[in-house]
């Protein structure tokens, strides 16, 4: 479980979010949405370790520990998964390179390359992902939607308990998104301590992986909370009530 | 020393007049190394060469007529090196490219100079290089001496820091600062060369 009580972080000394709260349970998919440049990436941001954020005060508790004394490192190790809005580049490093390393770090011990073989290979059949993957430089000459395919590669590979998808549907077509939408859900489903954070201003993602509960982001914080139907009618109406910023 | 046709490995300061195709592997030399290389019509040399050794490299390039000259070139060090690089064509119709990737977590310096002088026609330079200052520094000083229009010189040279954006992307997988910087620079050092089997050369040389 992971909880955010009051939080209030900067980046280059302007104060993107301020007396933040949320909380996200076992099990539970939680939904964040807002117009573009309020902080929804910026939270990812914060969860996952990224020390260009400034967390000036507040707390994020996961699994009853302060997640803000961990680094990146044991944040990872500890189940925390963030799927980036635009995945980085890593040029002269294949998928393959990448997630031994990964696996041998997690593991504690040399890995059995013919399992990882045959373990990654199994992936990429499961979530349609050309074998030819494995070899290719992570995230190199891939599309928007190849990106997100590649860290989704990653996550299977990494078994997360929280997973945060930041704008997963940008860049993917309707039929991929489905396809990733539905792995991601049966993923979710296999362990009850999986949890997800979905960030998007679109409301198609959800029809696919149902959140449970809906929260607004502006001006800096939450400013409403609801269901799924809040999504909805955040489809119709926009975020600001009267214009429609959602597409 | 003349190389027909043949692939030798070196570890010495030697004279050497190349013929036909003929390619020179070099890791991790034992001494400071100094090739005067002379490329004789239509010849074609391939250097691929690795260096993590404080030992400095000096080569000395001349090209006569249609004649191909590659230069694979990676380091990574933690001490002093000087790498002096020198090209001088004396007929037409040659191309010399020179690819450096390096990781100077030391001093490094680099003289990278061509001459192309005005009797050669049709002459090709490229100079591609790149270093990755992780915990050091280096200081490049290329020199291209073109007194002819007739001749193609493109230099690139890129000094750079590690991209802690991509850190924080490899830590977020689990995997700890030191195993990322490895991950980044052999990818950057391994990644120039074409020849798959100098890779793996490589690899088990610095293994064993
Ligand atoms: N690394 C950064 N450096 C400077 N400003 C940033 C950085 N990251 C985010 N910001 C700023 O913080 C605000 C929120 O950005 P972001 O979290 O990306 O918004 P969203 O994901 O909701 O579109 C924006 O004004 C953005 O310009
Ligand atoms: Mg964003």
């Amino acid at each position: 479980m992971l909880k955010i009580d009051n939080l209030t972080v900067s980046v280059n000394n302007k104060i993107i979010l301020k007396d933040f709260n949320m909380e996200i349970k076992d099990s539970e998919v939680v939904a964040l949405m807002g117009p573009n440049g309020v902080g929804k990436s910026t939270i990812c941001k914060v969860i996952m370790g990224d020390p260009n954020y400034i967390v000036e005060s507040g707390s994020i508790t996961y699994n009853n520990e302060d997640l803000l004394k961990m680094d990146v490192v044991t944040r990872s190790k500890k189940g925390i998964y963030l799927v980036n809005q635009n995945p980085i580049e890593v040029e002269g490093v294949t998928n393959a390179d990448l997630l031994r390393s990964a696996v041998e770090e997690k593991t504690n011990e040399r890995i059995n390359i013919f399992k990882f073989d045959k373990e990654l290979t199994g992936i990429c059949d499961e979530l349609d992902i050309p074998k030819s993957f494995i070899h290719r430089d992570v995230n190199v000459g891939m599309s928007g939607g190849e990106r997100k395919k590649n860290e989704i590669l990653h996550l299977y590979m990494l078994k997360p308990d929280f997973i945060m998808l930041d704008e997963l549907d940008s860049g993917l077509d309707v039929d991929n998104l489905r396809e990733l939408s539905l792995a991601l859900t049966k993923y979710l489903n296999e362990d009850k301590k999986r949890s997800c954070l979905i960030v998007t201003h679109h409301t198609n993602i959800l029809e696919y992986i149902k959140p449970n509960k809906v929260n607004i982001l502006m001006d800096k914080h939450i400013v409403e909370t609801g269901d799924y139907s809040l999504a909805k009618k955040i489809e119709v109406s926009g975020f600001k009530g009267e214009e429609n910023e959602t597409k | 020393m003349r190389l027909n046709n043949k692939s030798i490995d070196i570890n010495d300061s030697v004279n050497i007049d190349v013929l036909g195709n003929s390619k020179i592997n070099i890791i991790n030399p034992d001494s400071d190394i100094k090739l005067n290389i002379h490329l004789k019509d239509n010849s074609n040399l391939i250097i691929n060469d690795f260096n993590e050794t404080k030992n400095d490299i000096d080569y000395n390039i001349i090209q006569d007529n249609n004649s191909i000259f590659n230069m694979y070139h990676t380091f990574r060090i933690s001490d002093n090196y000087n790498i002096n690089y020198k090209v001088n064509f004396l007929g037409n119709n040659n191309i010399n490219n020179v690819y450096i990737h390096g990781v100077s977590n030391g001093m490094v310096s680099m003289n990278v100079d061509g001459i192309l002088p005005s009797g050669g026609e049709n002459n090709i330079v490229n100079e591609d290089i790149k270093v990755l200052t992780i915990h050091g520094s280096c200081f490049i000083s290329p020199m291209l001496h073109v007194s002819n229009l007739n001749v193609i010189a493109n230099h690139k040279t890129a000094i750079s820091k590690i991209d802690e954006n991509i850190i924080f992307y490899l830590e977020s997988k689990g995997i700890n600062r030191a195993s990322a910087e490895e991950l980044i620079e052999n990818g950057y050092l391994y990644g120039i060369y074409e020849d798959k089997e100098f890779i793996k050369r490589i690899r088990s040389d610095i293994n064993e």
